[in-house]
């Protein structure tokens, strides 16, 4: 994942590895009503655009907000990605087996490491073995087929006012439903991640103050000399750990990915300006401000560099902020902030969204007779921040898994461990700002998501199906990659974007455009 | 009578058995073995549902396969998959040419390697420094090419020990990794450390196979090292050398798929695709299937023909190769 995002994928920036489904022809009639779920009140309340609620500290004796145990007793099969490392077996995990206890059926998960998961997933598949519940990316071509022919049409039990039965699916954003309608039915459950899918440069703060640089760019030259300042290769620091091309991309707000004007959309690739961005990543390389072990390195190395304080600025998806604080934790004065992309040539920049969901859970059509517990034990799992399921869920038992500091809970070495069979990809609450690192971590967070979304960009394409996207879109990106990859390490012109770009219109682009556009239409008059 | 007698005695397995035996039929002949036989089913049955089985699944290969519509259900291709090998592509021809050139790199460098080790290592006399310095040459088989591209980067690379010892002395950086001029050297050299040691393993048992007597011999004769080198080892390795060549033959259109893709972004496609990866990349990541066996189908094909071809080779050279016809 760390090598493509590097490049700043537009399509493949969400932290799957085939990105999330995109959905198709959501027509508003089948999607679920929204009915928000008010636990706990936000210290940092967010907004309806996208910025995140944020709070200082885990809500106090968080309340139930469920009645009963959602399961039937029977047990409940269920495949989908490790997010870390594979979780102790049930037998030896505390908090695995509470779990079952509180759902009423037990969750029995085959873990697959994200990178086997697509292989694993198509030979399961195709072996005409999937559990009840499973999860889905995105990663086959002709998708909604896939999905007519194996997943449950749970249209009838959760389309408009029919999910208020279930409390806590109804807490999830439209927009994220948007990305589980297809051939207009509902076929699965969102994993709603709202903004933090997104890319942003984050920037060592406490260094660029040290350096007397702590300055905020106000175009690409601004950021260049921005770069050299914080560039001392005799100490072993660069700028940047990977080139932030979706940075510099912003900068000359182009559009994220698809952009759609009077019903005629086109591509980032096509826009006048991509060539200009490409050549600021070319100058950033040849200024030498990007670690020189850059391109063969992948993300989770940039972010041991940023760590370290090798790279002062690194592009990294907005989730992986608690991450940073956490471990930053141990580095004194450490302080990292985030601003939105300045215009190349002065005044402001976009911010490209990142898609809404991580992914989709879907359900079996053979496990249709059960499809009322296994949404009832979804819907348990999806409970809220600040409620007791969602404090269990996130954190497992006290005293076992965690030891409560005031109301925050630290986790114990056990909970580490345990912790990581939490199911996070079968359903989850809206995504909430959190970070058990005191007021001013969350406040820092919050400042740079109010200064984002306003500047907020969509990826037009969102909701709508293209065949030519799930068949050849991946691969045709790829050789695109191949190509921006080659030109900003000086291997290729600039100029040869235009052969690329005609070669990817050929075989992929045109077609893309030709479905979106009818997808589009379509779903108007819908 | 007398002619008879001076006819020089016949090679000695023609006396012991001067009449073939007599054909017995498929069925004698089963009833003959069938302990044998027995203790063969296991691996016979293993290898039957493990390799030979899963060979029809290479019908998908002239398929739209789509793994939730079942090779029972998936439209019919014909050749269509196969379009990418012929179809003059010139991202595949690129692919074709590197996969040929660190071939060649490979047979050249890679596969001599082990060969001079294992005579370095026979020529040591002391058992003891030899056991240690085998085990130190196995050791980074048993790394995977995650940790060993790794472990160069963190010695080669931009930011790694070499340069920022020169950094840090005011000398210029050496570009070693990341520079597609030094591809080729870099993986061929990685390969090389990464396997020599363990491949030696089977060249060392051919050495110990040898009969002293003849080094004595050869030694009484006042023969050299060198000439004992030439006459008495080489030749005792002949067999094993060609053996692995052949089967080295057979694989060698995979030139380590890992290995590369875990590389190719910081020197780019240009000289580091490969065959394997171009299947990745054009067929596995977009779920084409089809196309992925068709590639793998050919390359298999290749291989067949180039190890049946390099035996009969062998054959022709009056070696007995990997089989004797």
């Amino acid at each position: 994942m760390g090598v493509i995002a590097a490049i700043g994928a537009p399509a493949l920036t969400s932290c799957g590895d085939g990105g999330a489904p995109a959905g198709t022809n959501a027509g508003q009639a089948v999607l679920p009503t929204f009915v928000k779920f008010p636990v706990a009140s936000a210290d940092l309340p967010g907004t309806n655009e996208g910025v995140t609620d944020g709070y200082f500290t885990y809500p106090a004796n968080p309340p139930r907000v469920t009645t009963g145990v959602p399961g039937d007793g029977k047990p409940i099969t269920v495949m989908m990605p490790a997010a870390n490392a594979i979780p102790p077996a049930t037998d030896q995990n505390a908090y695995a087996q509470e779990l079952n206890r509180r759902l009423g059926s037990e969750l029995k998960v085959a873990w697959t490491p994200s990178a086997d998961w697509s292989q694993k997933l198509a030979t399961t598949i195709a072996g005409d073995q999937l559990p009840d519940v499973f999860n889905l990316q995105n990663e086959t071509p002709d998708f909604p087929a896939m999905l007519e022919a194996k997943a449950l049409d749970l249209t009838p039990y959760l389309a408009g006012d029919a999910i208020k039965k279930y409390p806590a699916l109804a807490n999830i954003p439209t927009d994220s439903w948007r990305g589980a309608v297809f051939n207009g039915k509902i076929f699965g459950l969102p994993i709603p991640r709202g903004i933090t899918t997104s890319r942003i440069l984050y920037r060592r703060e406490d260094i660029l103050e040290q350096l007397g640089a702590a300055t905020v760019p106000s175009s690409f030259a601004d950021f260049l000399e921005l770069c050299r300042i914080a560039t001392d290769p005799g100490k072993n620091r660069w700028a940047l750990a990977g080139l932030p091309l979706t940075f510099i991309q912003e900068m000359y707000e182009l559009p994220n990915n698809w952009t759609e004007t009077d019903g005629n959309f086109s591509h980032l690739f096509e826009h006048e300006h991509m060539k200009d961005a490409l050549e600021s990543g070319r100058q950033l390389v040849a200024s030498k401000v990007v670690n020189p072990d850059a391109f063969a390195s992948a993300q989770a190395q940039y972010k041991k560099w940023f760590d370290a304080g090798t790279a002062v600025m690194v592009e990294d998806s907005l989730s992986a902020w608690q991450g940073f604080q956490r471990r930053g934790a141990t580095v004194p004065g450490f302080k990292m902030a985030a601003h939105p992309a300045p215009g190349a040539e002065g005044g402001k920049g976009v911010f490209w969204l990142g898609k809404p969901n991580h992914s989709i859970t879907a359900i079996n059509k053979k496990a249709a007779d059960r499809v009322e517990t296994i949404l009832n034990v979804l819907n348990w799992l999806s409970s809220p921040f600040g409620s007791e399921e969602d404090m269990f869920r996130q954190y497992g038992i006290a005293g076992t898994d965690y030891e409560l500091n005031g109301s925050d809970p630290i986790m114990t070495d056990q909970g580490t461990l345990e912790i990581k069979a939490n199911p996070v990809y079968l359903t989850g609450s809206p995504a909430t700002l959190y970070i058990s690192q005191g007021e001013d971590a969350v406040r820092a967070r919050h400042e740079a998501e109010e200064a984002l979304v306003p500047l907020a960009v969509k990826d037009d394409s969102n909701g709508l199906y293209s065949a030519t996207a799930s068949r050849a879109g991946a691969q045709q990106l790829k050789a695109m990659e191949a190509l921006q990859n080659d030109i900003v390490q000086g291997r290729k012109a600039v100029s040869d974007w235009d052969a690329g770009v005609k070669e990817w219109q050929a075989k992929a682009g045109d077609k893309m455009r030709l479905e979106y556009e009818e997808a589009f239409m379509h779903m108007n008059n819908a | 009578m007398s002619l008879t007698k001076i006819r020089p005695s016949p090679p000695l397995e023609t006396m012991k058995d001067p009449s073939p035996r007599p054909t017995l039929s498929l069925w004698e002949r089963i009833k003959r073995d069938k302990l044998l036989l027995a203790f063969a089913l296991p691996g016979i049955i293993l290898i039957l549902i493990f390799q030979y089985i899963p060979l029809l699944g290479n019908v998908i290969a002239f398929q739209d396969y789509q793994p939730f519509l079942g090779i029972m259900h998936s439209r019919w291709s014909g050749f269509d998959n196969f379009s990418v090998i012929f179809n003059g592509d010139p991202a595949f021809l690129n692919a074709l040419k590197n996969t040929l050139i660190i071939t060649a790199l490979q047979a050249v460098f890679v596969f001599p390697a082990p060969i001079l080790i294992a005579l370095l290592l026979n020529s040591l006399l002391s058992n003891k420094i030899r056991q240690i310095v085998q085990s130190i040459l196995y050791l980074p088989h048993f790394l995977s090419w995650v940790i060993v591209v790794a472990v160069f980067q963190q010695i080669l690379g931009g930011s790694g020990m070499i340069n920022n010892y020169l950094r840090a002395n005011g000398h210029d950086t050496l570009s070693i990794i990341g520079n597609s001029e030094l591809f080729t050297t870099v993986i061929t050299s990685q390969v090389i450390w990464k396997d020599t040691g363990w491949a030696t393993i089977l060249f060392l048992a051919a050495l110990a196979q040898i009969d002293r007597s003849l080094y004595e011999a050869s030694a009484v004769d006042g023969a050299s090292r060198w000439r004992q080198t030439w006459h008495i080892t080489l030749p005792g390795l002949r067999s094993i050398i060609i053996l692995l060549f052949i089967l080295k033959l057979g694989d060698s259109l995979t030139v380590g798929f890992e290995q590369l893709v875990l590389q190719q972004q910081a020197v780019g496609l240009g000289v580091s695709e490969v065959l394997d990866t171009y299947v990745f990349n054009n067929g596995i990541i977009g779920g084409a299937w089809g196309v992925a066996a068709a590639v793998g189908l050919v390359k298999g094909l290749v291989s067949v023909v180039l190890v049946l071809a390099a035996n009969k080779l062998a054959h022709f050279f009056g070696e007995e190769g990997v089989y004797k016809s």
